[in-house]
Parts: C-alpha cells; structure tokens; sequence
C-alpha cells in the first residue's frame, strides 16, 4: 500500500472510530511513518537502529543476505509489512528451510495480527499506526513472503489484468519491465518489477518485488501464479480487499479506543463505513497511481478539517531538543520503542515456532537481558502504559 | 546466531586469509591458484544449485530451470578447469564487475544517507570510492601492463576484506529481546 491508503484512508478510518483530528492525525502519521523509518533515517537521528521498520531501496540493494542480513531483512519486513499468516502451515513432503519460508508467506486475519492489536492496546497512537499500517498490508500483500526467497515470491510471465468492459470482464496480459525510475503506464498496461535472480536469497525475491507496484494499486483486478502455489491461479481483487482493509481498520481503531470490548478477526465494521461507501468505492475503483488527494478530500470531507501533508522532518526538532534520557517521551521516541515492541513480538512469535529465518529471540522473562542493546529501552520503559 | 555459526565464521575467515597469504607468497603463480579458484566456484555453484532444486526449487512453478541452471553450470566449471591458463581476461572482468559494481551501490547509498543527515555517508563514500579504485585498477594492469601478479594481489585485497567483514559480523549481538 501507498500514502493514499497508509496516510489518508487511515486518518479516515480513525475518524470514523471516533478518534478527533488531533489523535487521528498522530494515527495516520505513524501509520505512514513506518513507510519511512529506515536505517538512514535513525542514523539521521542518532536514533535506536533496531527501530527501523523499513529499508530503502538503496539500503536494500547494499544489504547482505547472509544469515544475519537475511534475518535483519525478516525481522523488518515480516514484523511490518507481510505478518505471516500461519506459522504453523503444513506443507507435504518439503524440508525444514521450504517450510519455514512457506510459513512466513502473509494473509489478512492470522493470528499474528490479533497479537499485533492487543499490543497497540493502551500503549499510545503510535502503536495504534503501526498496528493499522501491518493491518492494512496484510490485505495488500497477501501471498507474499517478508523474506527473500526466489520458491515463495516469485512470479512468472502468466499474469492477466481483469478489467470490466460494460457488463462483461475482459482479460488484459500485464507486461513488466524493470525500470524503477519510470512510471507504470496503466493505459499499455507495463509496470515496474523486480529484475528476475536465481538466486533464493536475493533481495529481488523479497516482498511482492517481483510482482511491481500491482499490489499496492487500490484499483487494480489480476490473476497470476505464485512460485508457491503448485500452478493454481490466484485472482487478487484489489478494490475489494480494500474495502474489507478499510472496514478492518476502523473495527480495530474503535477497540483501540475502548469503544469496544474486543478486536475479533474477520470483524468488519461495515456500518461505521456505510455513510461514506459509495465514495470510497469510487476512489478504490479508480484507475490512478496515487489517490492521495481523492482520500484527502475524503477524509476533510468526513472530519470538517484540514489534513495536513506528511512531513517527515515534523517530529525531528521535538527528538533531537529532548535530553538523552526523555526522548522516549517525545512523538518519534514513542514510535521507536512501539516499533521494537512489534518487532520484537514478531521475532519472538517466529522463533517459538521453530523457524529461525527471523534470527533468536530471548525471553526476557526466562533468560535476562541477552541482546541488542536498543531493546533495552523497552525495559527502561518498564510497565508505562499510556492511554489514548 | 548459534556459537557454531559464530565459530564457523570465525574459521571461514581465518581460512580466508591464510589462502591470501598463500596468494601474495606464491608470486606469479597465485594467478593461476585464482584461476583454478574461480572454476572450482564455478563448480560448487553447479552443485548448489542442484542442491536447491532437489531441496527447495522443485516445489516451485519453473522450478525445473533451476536444475537445468545447475546442471550447465557444472559442465561450465569442469570445463574451464582444463583450460585455465589463459583467463587473465576472465579474472579482469570479474574483478571489474564485482568492485565496479559495489563501489557504484556505495556512492548511491552515501547519496542517500546524506540526504537524511546520516553520518555514514562519508563511511559509505570512502568504501564505494575504494571499490571503484579496485575494479578501475584491475582493468588498468590488465590492459597497460597485463600483470598477473597485480591482478593475484587485487584479487587478494578484496578477498581480505571480505575475510574482516566476516569476522566482524561473528562478534556482532544478534538475538532480539521479548519484553512483555
């Protein structure tokens, strides 16, 4: 997903919940936040670098894909952007290594993500962000896999765009290139993806790299076969799975708040949407590669209010003026230690299930403090809980 | 990472320099220990990759060329081992290719970094500048001079680095706390 979704349609969403301009404001910012918090970006700060929750592109191409780069990349990419579904998955007659790429692979309504709105819970608006960015991926990135991995991510040339033609739906196939710098041209129907690598572990195979933007484009239908799917065609209904992300989101956000008692999987708060759902209809089923400002206008509409840009240097002044010991307390300081309680939630999820591609994860109720040095931050945090 | 992969890192790059040692010691013929080297990898890519069908790729659509890739390759790697003592051009390009190419990551990337006030940029732009020097300056002994003995040596220096970068990520703390 794209700013569009991550940073309009979620301040929509927390308005919806009930949540006021302000709050809704801090939501949606975080929520995009994670979009930006790369290594570069903490470095800028001198900021705790296990707070990252993504990797440029550049940052990307430099990554190592040994074991510990390859479970740096997990950690980020499986915590924020593709929580796996189902880390127990059986799949027949595989090894371990198959098997635990094929566990990773993301869906919407895992377990994982009821975990990831329990922890946003009473913890503050950043949290509530982040839990609402991996909420919302989990529809746009389904079927892939927050690792690299050539068996679980790849695509090949069978890939046809469904496009509704009056009554009728007609097929269209999608031609890729591999140019990152240009725009997908939705008209000749040539998008950008990943160049295709043999290697399992490269980092073209990670995410839906190999796939381009098409999962992030609310508007788009498609079929195509995943490398994983014993040639079964997969049919991937953007505009839908959309709605579905959209309504999703405001249920969480209302239990977020304490509207309600309980954030159950497969809940969506349809009625909260149903004012407003012949216009966001209309803005999923466009064709446009940015719907920024058809959600924005949205969103002013529903709240009375002025959205203001996203701005990524906003907070910066705020962290960097703060002493050493009370940047916690400031809006980035609380991103960053959500992020890792994310992060480290996931890890320690994937690790308990015998799958090691996210790296090990220490109990610190059983063995103490026995890892990187920024987690420590979430034990100076102690039992600080904030309310929304 | 389990103290074995630490140790086994550990030995990797001790292995590693020792064979740079026995590089630079053995004079001109280290080039040709670099040729024989670069089939053998050759080789063990062949045999990778057939590993990887037979583990992984054969739950995958297409997977099949994977197999065909291994199966090329080894015929590749066995071949260039009887004709490897006229690869100066090979050994170029590869040196070339590999540092040319980081060495343009690692600009970028310090573009990059600067553009978020990160400090590890001059980092990034030293590494990237170094790199480019290896390629450039293999290109160069091949063409001016066609020394084989600077080619063993650059060949050498990337692969020292390679061995301290290994060692350094040994020592590094891995595991993720879990703080409820």
């Amino acid at each position: 997903m794209q700013k569009d979704f991550h940073y309009y349609a979620t301040y929509c969403a927390a308005c919806l919940a009930g949540w006021s301009h302000d709050e809704a404001m801090a939501i949606c910012y975080s929520a995009q936040l994670v979009d930006w918090c790369s290594l570069s970006f903490l470095n800028g700060l001198k900021g705790p670098t296990a707070a990252a929750t993504t990797q440029l592109q550049l940052e990307l191409m430099k990554a190592r894909t040994d074991l510990i780069g390859l479970q740096d990349i997990t950690r980020i990419w499986a915590s924020f952007h593709f929580l796996p579904y189902d880390l127990h998955a059986a799949v027949r007659r595989s090894g371990r290594t198959y098997r635990s790429k094929y566990r990773l692979i993301c869906r919407p309504n895992g377990a994982l993500l009821a975990e990831t709105v329990e922890l946003a819970k009473k913890r503050g608006l950043q949290a509530a962000g982040i839990a609402m960015h991996v909420l919302a991926d989990t529809w746009a990135h389904s079927y892939f896999a927050g690792t690299p991995s050539l068996v679980i991510n790849n695509t090949d040339y069978y890939f046809r765009e469904l496009l509704r033609e009056g009554e009728r739906e007609i097929e269209r196939p999608i031609r890729f290139r591999h140019s990152p710098g240009a725009p997908d041209d939705l008209e000749q129907g040539l998008y950008s993806n990943s160049i295709f690598r043999w290697e399992e572990n490269s980092i073209m195979n990670l995410g839906h790299g190999r796939a381009g933007h098409l999962p992030d484009y609310c508007f788009i239908r498609y079929k195509y076969l995943p490398a994983w799917g014993g040639y079964e065609e997969i049919v991937k209904d953007n505009p839908a799975d959309y709605y579905k992300a959209f309504c999703q989101m405001i249920h969480a956000l209302k239990y977020l708040r304490g509207s309600i008692p309980s954030f159950a999987l497969g809940a969506y708060d349809t009625e909260a949407a149903a004012p407003w759902e012949d216009e966001i209809r209309a803005i999923l089923e466009k064709r446009q590669l940015d719907a920024c400002a058809d959600w924005r206008a949205l969103g002013e509409k529903i709240a009375g209010q002025t959205i203001e840009d996203f701005d990524l240097e906003k907070y910066r002044a705020e962290y960097l003026a703060a002493p050493e010991a009370d940047r916690g307390g400031t809006f980035l300081g609380a991103f960053f230690i959500a992020a890792m309680a994310q992060k480290s939630m996931v890890t320690n999820r994937i690790f308990r299930s015998g799958n090691l591609l996210a790296g090990f994860s220490a109990d610190f109720a059983q063995k103490g403090f026995r890892g990187i040095r920024d987690y420590r931050r979430l034990l100076d945090r102690g039992g600080k809980e904030d309310e929304p | 990472m389990t103290l074995t992969q630490r140790i086994g890192k550990i030995l990797n790059a001790a292995f590693t320099v020792l064979g740079v040692l026995i590089m630079v010691w053995m004079g001109e013929d280290g080039f040709f220990l670099v040729s024989f080297l670069l089939s053998l990898s050759m080789i063990l890519f062949g045999l990778r990759k057939l590993l990887f069908y037979f583990t992984m790729a054969r739950h995958m659509v297409d997977g099949r060329s994977i197999l065909y890739i291994g199966v090329i390759a080894l015929d590749f790697g066995v071949f260039s081992l009887s004709v490897s003592r006229n690869v100066a051009l090979f050994i170029t390009l590869y040196l070339l290719g590999t540092h040319g190419f980081a060495g343009v990551m690692d600009i970028l990337r310090a573009r990059e970094a600067r553009r978020f006030k990160s400090p590890s940029w001059r980092l990034s732009l030293a590494t990237g500048v170094v790199n480019l020097a290896f390629g450039v300056s293999a290109l160069f002994f091949c063409i001016v001079s066609a020394g084989l003995r600077e080619l063993t040596l650059i060949y050498a220096a990337g692969l020292l680095f390679a061995a301290i970068s290994r060692l350094v990520r040994a020592f590094r703390k891995t595991a993720i706390v879990y703080i409820q």
